[in-house]
């Protein structure tokens, strides 16, 4: 027998035929793990193809979180994934995200490895020429886990909603808007909180809101939900009751705007990531969010079908026409 | 006549495997335990194994697999109880290969035809070695709550110079490692390539093996439990992807204890959790095996036997 430093033991029984064979094969290469490299998926943002993709493959709810610079939008995206690391979104599990690395790139400023003190969201810097960029979950209600649910989730810089706000070809633009199947329209709670800049505030998300209406991408058969951000930015203080009476008005008001040119018009707040001095538990909100997300929408209404013009001669285009009226 | 079956042994580094390979080898092979599954008989090289075995008789840590000493280790075993026979192959991936899925998104292509050979895997988990990620908030309770109790004048809490807002701060904050990722996180990954690979095949069979159960805190929890607890994202993930996967958990102790001292020196070992020096026992009664499938607690093929039903 052979040792390993290749010297004879010679107590050792000897079998010299059998050896020969059987050194020939101890000589085979055991590493037989060699070889080329394949690619995985990379698990960063989706684009527009890769989103593609994955609704012709299966249902999937489309959500365009949009609002200022600042308001929150990837905020309340990275809480919504941190609740599901921590296993704490009563009444849902978590499922698979096919963005785990968007996920995580982005969470890492608010956690203790980046040995920030304060926690921090990293500025969205997509922008129109970029094209729309989504982050994934798939998720199931505890009282369904075969039943998953996929969402892609917008994840666009302010930016691009500010200009939309001013101009109806650029919001013609946003193709993936006119397709989405809820808009969630961001306020930034601390604004609001703020007298001097409360008004703008609600200004702009009325603004969004309008252009978009008016230039067809949103409509009739639109889901639309205007979130407060930073509810934590609510705290009681001197000012509160002038601040709810504020807020109550800013509800109607926007109720009055736009509720009958849609289809569902509804308003909640979320604490996304709430301060420290705040009580407010992390992600308040987000999980009526996703319930109401996941229950309602365009799949689940009735179907309210426009007149298709002569001029489509493609099912197709008379089928987008119907339902979104938009060409 | 025998099946061959082929089962992946999964998990990051240091997660166990090689270590379970080692001990069971050992069990199969020296034949001892009433139930465990037995070596039916030699064939090939046994010189990968038997350098292990020796390594975990020794009480040395086992070496862990490098990418370059990567192999498919192949066993044929018997069962005791119906005296069917099964080939076992196990490809010994390093810890490395699985840590490359998620932070280079590339596999080899050997492995994915393993992988695609295989009809299940043990899926192995060192809680002592689990990253989980810590939100800012979160510590800060927790900073809070001990500034509470701490004395007047401890320091407890030290500010990056940037966020006290101190002239010419620098910026210390660090940038995002992928290598450094919450351990469930990089598992899940890991499970959703096997699923996306075996796209329209029955259910993957995963025994999840936490190793070195011993020095899991709390010996009354589960392994289900203790997943649930500790790594919330995989055990949600697990429930509801039923479809794709078959699983069931183990808590293991391939080592029996904590060894006093590395590989380089061969010396008492520390304590059996019971008091009794390791070197005191019987190889095959230092395995420990835990979990809702388990009837003999010394049984490491006990997952095996789980996955070959």
């Amino acid at each position: 027998m052979i040792s390993d430093d290749d010297t004879v033991d010679e107590d050792a029984e000897v079998d010299l035929e059998k050896e020969t064979t059987e050194t020939s094969r101890d000589d085979a290469p055991q590493n037989v793990l060699e070889g080329e490299y394949l690619d995985l998926p990379h698990g960063k943002d989706f684009d527009d193809h890769s989103a593609r993709l994955l609704t012709i493959s299966r249902p999937v709810r489309t959500i365009v979180i949009a609002g200022p610079v600042s308001s929150g939008k990837t905020t309340l995206l990275l809480s919504m994934y941190e609740l599901f690391l921590k296993g704490s979104m009563p009444g849902w599990l978590f499922s698979g995200c096919g963005t785990l690395h968007g996920f995580e790139q982005r969470c890492h400023p608010s956690r203790i490895e980046s040995n920030r003190a304060i926690a921090h969201t990293e500025r969205t810097l997509t922008n129109r020429e970029d094209g729309v960029r989504y982050l994934h979950l798939k998720m199931s209600r505890e009282t369904e886990p075969d039943a998953p649910l996929d969402f892609l989730f917008t994840d666009l810089t302010g930016e691009i909603y500010e200009e939309a706000s001013h101009s109806t070809e650029v919001c013609k633009e946003l193709e993936f808007v006119a397709i989405c199947d809820h808009f969630v329209v961001l306020i930034d709670g601390e604004r609001l909180s703020s007298k001097l800049t409360r008004h703008s505030a609600i200004q702009e998300a009325s603004t969004l809101v309008r252009t978009m209406l008016d230039s067809n991408v949103l409509g009739s058969q639109s889901f639309i939900r205007i979130l407060l951000t930073k509810a934590d930015a609510f705290a009681p203080t001197a000012s509160a009751a002038d601040l709810n009476s504020f807020r109550v008005d800013a509800v109607d008001y926007l109720r009055t705007q736009f509720g009958d040119r849609v289809a569902s018009l509804t308003f909640s707040e979320v604490a996304a990531r709430p301060s420290q001095a705040s009580e407010v538990p992390f992600g308040q909100g987000i999980v009526e969010l996703l319930d109401h997300w996941a229950s309602v929408g365009p799949r689940e209404r009735s179907m309210q079908l426009n007149r298709s013009p002569s001029a489509c001669l493609r099912e197709s285009q008379a089928f987008f026409y119907r339902h979104f009226r938009h060409l | 006549m025998s099946r061959e079956s082929q089962f992946l042994l999964i998990g990051l580094q240091g997660a166990g495997k090689t270590t379970f390979l080692a001990a069971l080898w050992h069990v199969v092979e020296a034949g001892k335990h009433p139930s465990a599954l037995l070596l039916d008989r030699l064939d090939g090289n046994s010189r990968y194994l038997n350098t292990i075995r020796k390594d975990w008789l020794e009480f040395r840590k086992v070496p862990r697999t490098t990418q370059e000493s990567e192999r498919v280790v192949s066993m044929r075993l018997k069962s005791q109880q119906t005296a069917e026979k099964v080939v076992l192959n196990f490809p010994d991936l390093s810890g490395e290969s699985f840590e490359q899925q998620w932070t280079d998104r590339q596999w080899k292509r050997t492995y994915k035809e393993l992988l695609e050979a295989a009809s299940g895997g043990l899926l192995f988990i060192n809680p002592e070695s689990v990253k989980s990620s810590v939100r800012i908030d979160e510590a800060d309770s927790i900073l809070a709550e001990l500034e509470d109790i701490s004395e007047q004048g401890e320091a407890a809490v030290s500010l990056p110079s940037q966020e006290r807002g101190e002239e010419g701060a620098i910026d210390e904050s660090v940038a995002w490692d992928k290598k450094r990722s919450p351990t469930q996180v990089q598992l899940v990954e890991i499970l959703q390539f096997i699923e996306a690979s075996r796209f329209q095949k029955g259910p993957f069979k995963i025994a999840v093996v936490i190793s070195a159960w011993d020095r899991v805190g709390d010996q009354n929890l589960e392994p289900a439990d203790w997943v649930a607890r500790n790594l919330p994202l995989l055990s949600q993930f697990l429930k509801t992807n039923e479809g794709a996967f078959r699983f069931e958990f183990f808590g293991l102790s391939a080592q029996g204890g904590v060894y006093a001292l590395d590989a380089s020196q061969n010396q008492n070992v520390d304590s059996h959790p019971l008091d009794e020096p390791l070197a005191d026992i019987d190889p095959t009664q230092r395995v420990k095996v835990v979990g809702n499938s388990v009837d003999d607690a010394n049984d490491i093929t006990t997952p095996i036997k789980w996955l070959m039903r």
